[in-house]
């Protein structure tokens, strides 16, 4: 009782102290979800509610998949209109090809290796079917990695000064 | 309690003053939210917030739900309570980065990133046929149990598990269905790269098609800009940022000039040049990949003793700028 008691002060007094911080929060994990026409909150208790969906903004939960599914009438499927290489780009993180690798195979879009927890960690590489580049910084921007990234090439080591630098790529 | 007594002596100070009171009063008394984390009273919270929601308070129910919400994250979080038993189920947060496929240990291909899909595992499948990725530990990759999960960065991961895996690692599963504003990134996405991505047109231009195609898609809160006013090269990318609702257009290098700057890089990084072998160098590859001949630029004196020449190629300017660096710093 003293923590429900405890815990009641705790919500009443933050209903007074809201931050532009915390609202910011509530907007990207959106844990308050609307459940047949009231709000749940899904950190505690999802009571009847079994399937929940968001789309980052809203929150909405139902009482079995199938409804959660059904409920959702804008269906569609992202084509995956970017399309692949038939032989991925192989970045290592030691040379010779050596410790972790990432493999890519999405073409004509940049790359940035951040994304993948591969940012600066390029130290050697293996180039499959279709040409690339690589880049010094986020979104393609220049300098470019000035060795050779053509079809079918490979590297046992970067070229002096690049060594753990590449931050995104293209690949062709 | 009566849930009807509203409470004496509670004013509502401007949300200013409140703000930074509230954020000291967070930052110093972390235990108060732990204590609330694990103190879950779902019907005392419902009459909290009900009772406080009075019609001539209406106007602040947007900013009371929302920061209750955000109390009751930041009370998930510290407390760890989430219900992982259920299904939970987002969109990844940067819906076109593309996914990660898990591929088997002993084959080399480590992580594997591949486009965005609506449908992740059967992509994953499809990747594996693709890259020849044909059993994990003998099972054939085509029966193999595939799972989709939205990891803590946002980005879907496919795993060869079985379908608790995403609970039992804390992570959310991928939404079945896509968001319209998903779907009309995806549209948008897959319009620029036509229009932008594999053709070479100028970055001033590719900005005016982005915006007119973010204007038929209805999407207004993605913002168009330039990364940069001085174009690198005459060709264009683009790059939206999902999360930021942002779409920025980068200027690039033609392809063919790109090809000249590779022959020519690794060439002059390999070997130690003069400028005159390195000037030769660059009229030969121009040449041959017909490209017009560009001015070259002397930057100090290439006289110097034990130095090897470095290029900076521009490709608007149609220069390219020779100069010298120490010999030790050529690899033997």
């Amino acid at each position: 009782m003293k923590s429900k008691v405890f815990g009641f002060i705790t919500v009443f007094t933050a209903i007074f102290l809201a931050t532009p911080h915390l609202t910011q929060a509530a907007d990207v994990n959106s844990q308050l979800a609307d459940f047949e026409g009231s709000f749940i909150d899904l950190s505690k208790d999802w009571g009847e509610a079994k399937a929940c969906w968001s789309d980052g903004r809203t929150t909405e939960c139902f009482r079995t998949e199938s409804q959660m599914d059904s409920q959702i009438d804008q269906r569609f499927t992202l084509k995956a209109a970017v399309a692949t290489c038939a032989t991925s780009v192989k970045l290592y993180s030691n040379t010779s090809y050596g410790g972790s690798v990432m493999s890519l195979v999405t073409r004509t879009v940049p790359i940035n290796l951040s994304a993948y927890g591969f940012d600066n960690l390029t130290s050697s590489y293996v180039i499959g079917s279709c040409s690339a580049l690589f880049y010094d910084y986020a979104n393609n921007v220049s300098p470019t990695y000035p060795g050779s990234t053509n079809a079918n090439s490979s590297a046992a080591s970067m070229l002096t000064g690049w060594d753990n630098r590449v931050s995104s790529i293209y690949i062709n | 309690m009566n849930d009807n007594v509203d409470y004496p002596g509670m004013n509502y100070p401007d949300f200013t003053a409140f703000d930074e009171l509230a954020r000291q009063v967070i930052v110093t008394t972390p235990q108060l939210w732990t204590e609330f984390a694990d103190a879950p009273d779902q019907t005392l919270i419902d009459r909290t917030i009900t009772r406080l929601v009075s019609p001539t308070r209406r106007r602040r129910w947007s900013r009371l739900h929302t920061f209750i919400a955000a109390l009751l994250v930041s009370g998930a979080v510290v407390g760890g309570g989430f219900a992982a038993a259920d299904l939970w189920r987002t969109e990844p947060a940067q819906p076109l980065s593309g996914m990660i496929c898990s591929t088997p240990e002993d084959s080399g291909f480590g992580n594997l990133v591949y486009p965005p899909s609506a449908d992740p595992v059967a992509a994953c499948r499809e990747a594996y046929v693709l890259l020849g990725i044909t059993d994990f530990d003998g099972v054939p990759a085509s029966e193999v149990t595939l799972t989709a999960c939205i990891t803590k960065t946002g980005l879907t991961q496919v795993f060869a598990n079985t379908e608790d895996v995403c609970s039992r690692l804390g992570l959310a599963y991928p939404a079945k269905e896509q968001s319209t504003r998903t779907r009309k990134l995806a549209e948008l996405q897959e319009s620029l790269i036509e229009k932008i991505n594999v053709v070479c047109i100028d970055q001033d231009s590719a900005l005016k098609i982005a915006q007119s195609e973010v204007e038929r898609l209805k999407l207004q809160e993605i913002h168009s800009f330039l990364f940069s006013r001085d174009p690198v090269g005459p060709c264009s990318r683009f790059i939206i940022n999902a999360a930021k609702n942002e779409l920025g257009i980068i200027s690039v290098n033609s392809w063919t000039f790109n090809l000249l700057m590779q022959r020519v890089g690794s060439s002059t990084y390999l070997n130690c040049w003069s400028f005159e072998i390195t000037e030769r160098l660059i009229n030969l590859v121009t040449d041959d990949l017909s490209l017009t001949p560009l001015k070259i630029l002397k930057s100090d004196s290439p006289s110097l003793p034990n130095r090897c020449t470095r290029v900076l190629f521009f490709e608007m300017k149609k220069e390219a700028w020779l100069f010298s660096v120490p010999q030790e710093e050529i690899p033997q």
